[in-house]
C-alpha cells in the first residue's frame, strides 16, 4: 500500500531534496505545494496521511509563518482521516516547536541545519503509519 | 480557572525542592503528590489512581530515563498522560525536540520566583483542558 503524501516547501531546492528521499523509499504517493493557497487546496481536494510543512511560505518575508497557519487546517483534516503533520523549517524558534508540539500535536519537528536523512525518511514511515493506525480509529468511531 | 481538587505529580530527584514546590502548591489550592523518578512515579500512579492534571517532572530524571518517561506518559496508549518538563536553563532547540518526540506536553524553564511558577503552570492546565484529546 502507498502512502499519501504532501511535500509544502517554497524553496525548489529542498522541495526537490524532500521529494527525492520519498521517492527512494518507493512507498508513496507524492504532491507538492510551493504555496499556503496550493497546500491549502490540496488538502481540501483530497486526504493525505502525511503533511510535510514548511513555516515560512515565502521566504523573502521574514514574518511569514503561514506554514503555522497551515497546521491549524491540518487539525481539522487530522480528525477526519487521521493526517499527521511534520513541520520543517529554517528558521525556528521554541515558541513555534512548543506550539507545533503542544497544540498540533506534530510528530516532528526538524530544523534544515540539523537535517538528516536517515532520520527523516523513518519519521516520514512512522507518520504513516499513525496515520494509517488513526484512520482505523475514526473509521471504526462513525 | 477554579484550581480546587487539581492534581499535580511532582518528579525530582531533589528532596528539598520536591518539598519546597509542594508547599507552594498546596498553598495555592492544588493536591499535590511526589516522586524521585520516573519509575517510583509509575508506582505512585498506581497507588494513588491515575487522575493526576499534570506530572512535571524535571528534566535530569526525563533525561536519565528516556524510556520510563516513554512509558508513563503512554501507559494508556489511547490517553496521553499530561507530562511536563521542567528544565533549569533555557533549553536548546534539540534538547526540547528530543523529549517533546517522546510525547512531552510541554517544556518549561524552572523559575525562582514562585508567582511565576504557578503562573506557568496554571497556563498549561489551562491549556490543556481547553485543548482537545486526540492523543
Amino acid at each position: 500500500m502507498a502512502y499519501n503524501v504532501l511535500v509544502i516547501e517554497d524553496t525548489p531546492d529542498w522541495r526537490k531534496k524532500l521529494v527525492g528521499y520519498l521517492i527512494e523509499e518507493g512507498e508513496y504517493n507524492i504532491q507538492e505545494a510551493d504555496s499556503y493557497g496550493k497546500a491549502s487546496k490540496l488538502l481540501q481536494k483530497q486526504p493525505f496521511d502525511v503533511a510535510i510543512v514548511d513555516i515560512r511560505l515565502v521566504d523573502w518575508d521574514e514574518r511569514n509563518e503561514q506554514g503555522m497557519q497551515l497546521l491549524r487546517e491540518l487539525d481539522k483534516v487530522a480528525d477526519e482521516n487521521g493526517t499527521q503533520s511534520i513541520v520543517i523549517t529554517g528558521y525556528g524558534t521554541k515558541d513555534r516547536m512548543r506550539e507545533a508540539f503542544r497544540d498540533h500535536q506534530v510528530v516532528d519537528f526538524i530544523e534544515k541545519q540539523r537535517f538528516d536523512p536517515e532520520e527523516f525518511k523513518a519519521t516520514v514511515l512512522k507518520a504513516a503509519e499513525k496515520a494509517f493506525s488513526r484512520r482505523g480509529e475514526i473509521l471504526d468511531r462513525k | 480557572m477554579n484550581i480546587a481538587n487539581k492534581r499535580i505529580l511532582l518528579i525530582d530527584g531533589r528532596e528539598d525542592w520536591l518539598s519546597r514546590t509542594e508547599a507552594i502548591l498546596r498553598q495555592a489550592g492544588y493536591e499535590v503528590s511526589k516522586a524521585h523518578d520516573c519509575k517510583d512515579a509509575q508506582a505512585v500512579l498506581q497507588r494513588e489512581g491515575n487522575s493526576f492534571d499534570l506530572i512535571v517532572a524535571n528534566q535530569l530524571q526525563v533525561e536519565r530515563a528516556k524510556d520510563a518517561l516513554y512509558d508513563l506518559i503512554w501507559a494508556e496508549p489511547d490517553r496521553r498522560r499530561r507530562v511536563v518538563v521542567l528544565f533549569s536553563t533555557e533549553p536548546t532547540l534539540p534538547r526540547m525536540r528530543e523529549v517533546f518526540k517522546l510525547g512531552v506536553y510541554d517544556c518549561l524553564v524552572k523559575q525562582d520566583e514562585p508567582e511565576r511558577m504557578l503562573e506557568l503552570l496554571r497556563e498549561v492546565i489551562e491549556k490543556q483542558a481547553s485543548a482537545k484529546v486526540t492523543s
